[in-house]
């Protein structure tokens, strides 16, 4: 009965209030999916993370304290959000959901379902956790953040300057610490892999949808397609299909499979599209996030948005995107300048 | 710079594997600019997979890049990469055009192509059963639990190999290594030689309690000895508690907190 509770208030934190949260931020926006909802909401909650992580990290806050102040700003969020729905809607639930079901639809959905089955009923070992989950493992057990070094248990000598960056961990520690005490290593092994997984195809599903429109079938083929290609990604242990498949509740993996992608979607979206889709700080709030799950995120979430800043002065000649696009990798390159010079 | 080009290469190879992903995505590109070049989804996606391997090979970005994240996860770069989509996408327009029947028949083939030319995860041998919600190996979660219901609330350390230790403080956070993965987090000779003996080819036994005593090491999980093995243990003070499968657990003393530990125990 407790697992269940526990269970239940993992789902809530890591999908309703997301979700929820996610609503102030398309309010200008014409139509809103829950999908949309579902990802702007986890930007958002991430950026916050991120913002109150280093700083208590810095003044060598408990965890309490940092989960205290992130389940109040998620929950404000939310309750922002659900009050922004109910007034755009006129009270009717949440934005009706267009399903086209088909063939092709099942099969997408299917392989899908078949590979988080897989991922949270089975187990992968990765050494890895040794530090990302033992990091939250052990920030839960001393209420500290950062402080204990996770190999051991005993005080860190020097502060792990690649990692408190990007304190994702750290966000496991909080989630878990949310979810009534819910250990962290069954939050990492069952609940991120059946939240984030399809987390990462529904940033698919929205590339297919930019790149073909109603055709609803190739919508589902598109999905089936690259599902299948990451199901069958095996081949090496570097690829982003294989993090994606085999350890998706590491930061650095959830970079690979959810957050460059929706980086990429986002990049189309603002600075290639003739209308932006999304107002320009979906870009600062998404390098704010790819800074949160690895140290990696914080050169290759710039990096991307440099290549697209090209693109889109070539192609469109558009000066105000691009120095929006600028503007909106300044944290990553803050915090690329601390990593290097401390 | 042939170095640096050279190792880019074997980045490339090692990040492709045995594949045939990578042929995938040049068929892909090539279809692309022969059908679809007049698309403008093709030409900014074609365009960006231009930038991107650019960065990824230009031995100026590189050595930029490799300057702030260091050479050894440089090939992390080529996540920017958007290989999957790509293809897919390429396919999906190759599907479009078919007609009814044809396009179930056409994707089937499609994912043939996928499967013959890549290799499954769970194939590839990443996914196994436990029993435990963790998701550690059993043997971690028997280990911990025997160590729990034997030291109650003392304070002690505990050793492991590499295959035991990573997921030790993973499943209970409570228990102090003396070392962890790859040696790491273990501080001076003490430690760096008792990684050493307890993860050695071939086991010494004696060697190994010999230096889990000297330096204070309360708990050491050693695969299952034999008699002989087990009388070595015993002659440094080590008992046996119990074994879970391949592993058996050893206690320095009566008790945990019988040979206290200088390092958790500094007043003493």
């Amino acid at each position: 009965m407790g697992m269940m509770i526990k269970g239940g208030l993992a789902i809530f934190w890591l999908v309703v209030i997301p979700a929820f949260a996610g609503v102030p931020f398309l309010k200008k926006k014409q139509t809103m999916s829950i999908g949309e909802m579902f990802l702007a909401g986890y930007l958002a909650l991430f950026s916050i993370m991120e913002l109150l992580t280093l700083p208590m990290t810095w003044l060598k806050a408990p965890l309490h304290v940092l989960t205290i102040s992130f389940g109040l700003a998620g929950a404000a969020l939310a309750v922002w959000g659900a009050f922004c729905l109910a007034k755009q809607k006129k009270l009717s639930p949440l934005p009706k959901i267009k399903i086209h079901f088909n063939f092709y639809f099942c099969l997408a959905i299917l392989l899908i379902i078949l590979q988080v089955v897989m991922c949270t009923v089975l187990a992968h070992m990765d050494a890895d956790d040794c530090f990302y989950v033992g990091a939250a493992t052990t920030d839960v057990y001393t209420d500290t953040i950062f402080e204990i070094n996770p190999y051991t248990g005993r005080e860190y000598i020097g502060l792990p300057r690649r990692y408190i960056l990007s304190p994702f961990p750290v966000f496991l520690a909080v989630v878990s610490q949310l979810a009534n005490g819910l250990h962290p290593a069954i939050m990492a092994h069952m609940f991120f892999p059946l939240v984030f997984l399809p987390g990462a195809y529904l940033v698919q599903y929205m590339l297919g949808r930019k790149w073909f429109g109603e055709d609803s079938h190739a919508r589902w083929i598109y999905l089936f397609l690259v599902a299948l290609l990451a199901g069958f990604s095996g081949y090496s242990v570097y690829n982003a299909g294989n993090f994606q498949m085999v350890r998706i509740w590491q930061g650095k993996a959830l970079l690979a499979a959810a957050m460059l992608p929706l980086l990429f979607y986002l990049c189309i979206s603002v600075l290639l599209e003739k209308k932006p889709e999304y107002p320009w700080y979906f870009l600062l709030l998404a390098n704010i996030s790819c800074c949160l799950l690895s140290s990696m995120g914080i050169i290759l979430a710039p990096l991307m948005t440099g290549c697209f800043m090209v693109i889109c002065l070539t192609r469109t000649g558009g000066w105000k995107r691009a120095v929006m696009g600028g503007a909106s990798c300044l944290p990553s390159v803050f915090l690329g300048i601390a990593y290097i010079c401390f | 710079m042939k170095e640096l080009m050279e190792q880019m290469i074997a980045f490339w190879n090692n990040y492709w594997g045995e594949s045939l992903i990578a042929w995938f995505l040049l068929a892909a590109v090539i279809w692309l600019l022969l059908f679809r070049r007049k698309k403008e989804t093709t030409k900014y996606m074609l365009l960006y997979l231009a930038v991107s391997l650019f960065i990824f090979f230009c031995p100026f970005t590189a050595k930029i890049i490799q300057a702030c994240i260091g050479t050894t996860v440089y090939w992390r770069v080529l996540w920017l990469v958007p290989s999957s989509p790509v293809i897919a996408y390429a396919m999906t327009e190759f599907l479009r055009e078919r007609k009814k029947l044809w396009k179930p028949l056409a994707l089937a083939a499609c994912a043939v192509l996928i499967v013959l030319g890549g290799k499954g995860i769970y194939q590839a041998g990443n996914y196994r059963m436990v029993r435990n919600y963790q998701k550690v190996p059993e043997e971690v979660a028997g280990i911990c639990e025997l160590v729990k219901k034997d030291a109650g609330d003392s304070l002690y350390f505990l050793a492991a190999d590499n295959y035991i230790g990573p997921y030790v403080r993973v499943y209970d956070p409570s228990i102090h290594m003396m070392f962890n993965r790859e040696g790491r987090g273990g501080y001076g000779v003490g430690p760096k030689r008792l990684y050493l003996e307890i993860n050695a080819p071939v086991l010494n036994y004696l060697n190994i309690a010999a230096v889990g005593k000297r330096t204070y090491c309360n708990y050491l999980v050693v695969k299952n000895p034999n008699m002989d093995q087990k009388k070595e243990m015993e002659r440094f003070g080590y008992q046996e508690v119990g074994s879970a499968g391949r592993y058996s657990l050893y206690r320095l003393g009566d008790s945990a907190d019988a040979v206290k530990n200088p390092v958790l125990y500094p007043e003493e």
